[in-house]
């Protein structure tokens, strides 16, 4: 019996509680569309996702399948136990309306950080609770001038990342509404989101493309 | 002009106004300093290299770049610089990280001693920033994603400006030492 099966529209977002013995799966609908996750336990909110300890952990920069989500005081979160495309990107910041400012002269425009404080309202979440996030689908590199550079995602329709929970979780996902940058073609599409008895039978590709067509 | 010499695993404060400088400057090679700033006005805005790396598109310090807040308010630009091996995306040392490396911290970690501030300005230890680990550098080596040696030569520096109100902290790193315990390894000096 799942806990949550939703369909999540472009740009929007959700919470979730995942228990120990208990998985997320979150699943790319139509193509090209990278989630933005934030986690803690759910008993301790300082005690929440460290990209540095979970890459220091893992002697691995990106977070691939087998890697262990850890906390900023070490604890194991949560076992990537897959990640069908993407790199793995683990970092100390979302989209936000400012850097959206400072990149584009646009302001107020969608964006994960607005995103993930609506999903943790009820938590009580604030801006710096929200900050550091594990983002499976995107595509970002370093140059060798220095610079960043975002790319397009590879994840395609029906690819997925799974979370197994090792401590009770708050997760917190934000469907990216970017779209002036590659981060989802341009163009911000759905997400399937699933939480679950580990053991239990996932919704097939099929059944979310079927339910998704339906939407 | 305050000069204050750093052992590993200590911290110095420092109070700006715009058009103040502070220099950083490795005293024995392979220290890491880390520093972080906040607005004078209100500490939860603070530095965000993750904005600042993307706004300046660029993942370590250059000259003439600005340290950006998370709301892209100004607080700092880099003026000068004799090492441009910096970084912009780990997190602080912490306790529990270099118990789980295996590392004795030689003193206070950053990440703690930028808490215990934040702490005397009534804020808890969610709003510590990530750091610019200035000479900090991490890579890949067999395989393997890890810290490794400061890049710091024997008087290596940055030199910074600040571009608003800000209080800057400046920590000497506890784990990626050059020098003994207790002998300075990084002098902070800023205008009075």
């Amino acid at each position: 019996m799942a806990e949550q099966d939703i369909l999540l529209a472009p740009r929007a977002h959700t919470a979730s509680e995942v228990a120990v013995g208990e998985s997320l799966r979150i699943t790319v609908v139509d193509g090209q569309q990278v989630p933005d996750i934030v986690l803690w336990a759910r008993d301790d909110a300082q005690d929440r996702l460290s990209p540095s300890a979970s890459q220091l952990l893992n002697e691995s920069f990106l977070m691939v399948p087998g890697c262990v989500l850890h906390s900023q005081r070490t604890t194991a979160l949560a076992a990537i136990d897959a990640c069908t495309a993407g790199a793995g990107v683990i970092v100390g910041g979302s989209c936000s309306a400012p850097l959206n400012y400072a990149r584009f002269g646009i302001p107020d425009t969608p964006n994960c950080r607005t995103n993930l404080l609506a999903a943790g309202a009820p938590y009580g979440a604030e801006e710096a609770d929200v900050q550091h996030i594990y983002c499976p689908f995107m595509t970002i590199r370093r140059d060798a001038d220095g610079s960043y550079v975002i790319d397009l995602p590879e994840a395609e329709s029906g690819d997925y990342v799974e979370l197994r929970a090792l401590t009770d979780l708050v997760v917190l996902t934000s469907n990216c509404p970017q779209e002036r940058t590659p981060t989802n073609a341009f163009n911000p599409s759905r997400l399937h989101v699933w939480v679950g008895p580990s053991e239990a039978d996932r919704p097939t590709v099929g059944s979310i493309l079927e339910e998704a067509a339906r939407a | 002009m305050p000069e204050v010499k750093l052992a590993a695993g200590t911290m110095a404060v420092a109070a700006l106004s715009p058009g103040d400088t502070l220099s950083v400057r490795a005293l024995v090679a392979g220290q890491v300093a880390e520093l972080v700033a906040h607005a004078a006005a209100d500490p939860r805005e603070r530095l965000s290299t993750l904005l600042t790396g993307l706004a300046e598109g660029a993942y370590t310090l250059r000259e003439g770049m600005t340290l950006w807040s998370q709301e892209y308010s100004p607080l700092l630009r880099v003026e000068e610089l004799s090492n441009e091996q910096h970084d912009l995306a780990l997190e602080a040392c912490t306790p529990w990280i270099a118990r789980a490396l295996g590392n004795e911290p030689v003193g206070t970690c950053c990440w703690s001693s930028f808490r215990a501030w934040l702490e005397q300005e009534g804020l808890p230890e969610k709003w510590v920033p990530y750091p610019v680990g200035i000479f900090k550098q991490a890579e890949e080596r067999d395989g393997r994603y890890g810290l490794a040696p400061g890049s710091s030569a024997a008087g290596d520096f940055v030199r910074f400006s600040a571009a608003s109100p800000c209080t800057v902290l400046v920590s000497a790193c506890a784990l990626t030492t050059g020098g003994e315990p207790g002998v300075p390894a990084i002098e902070v000096t800023w205008n009075d």
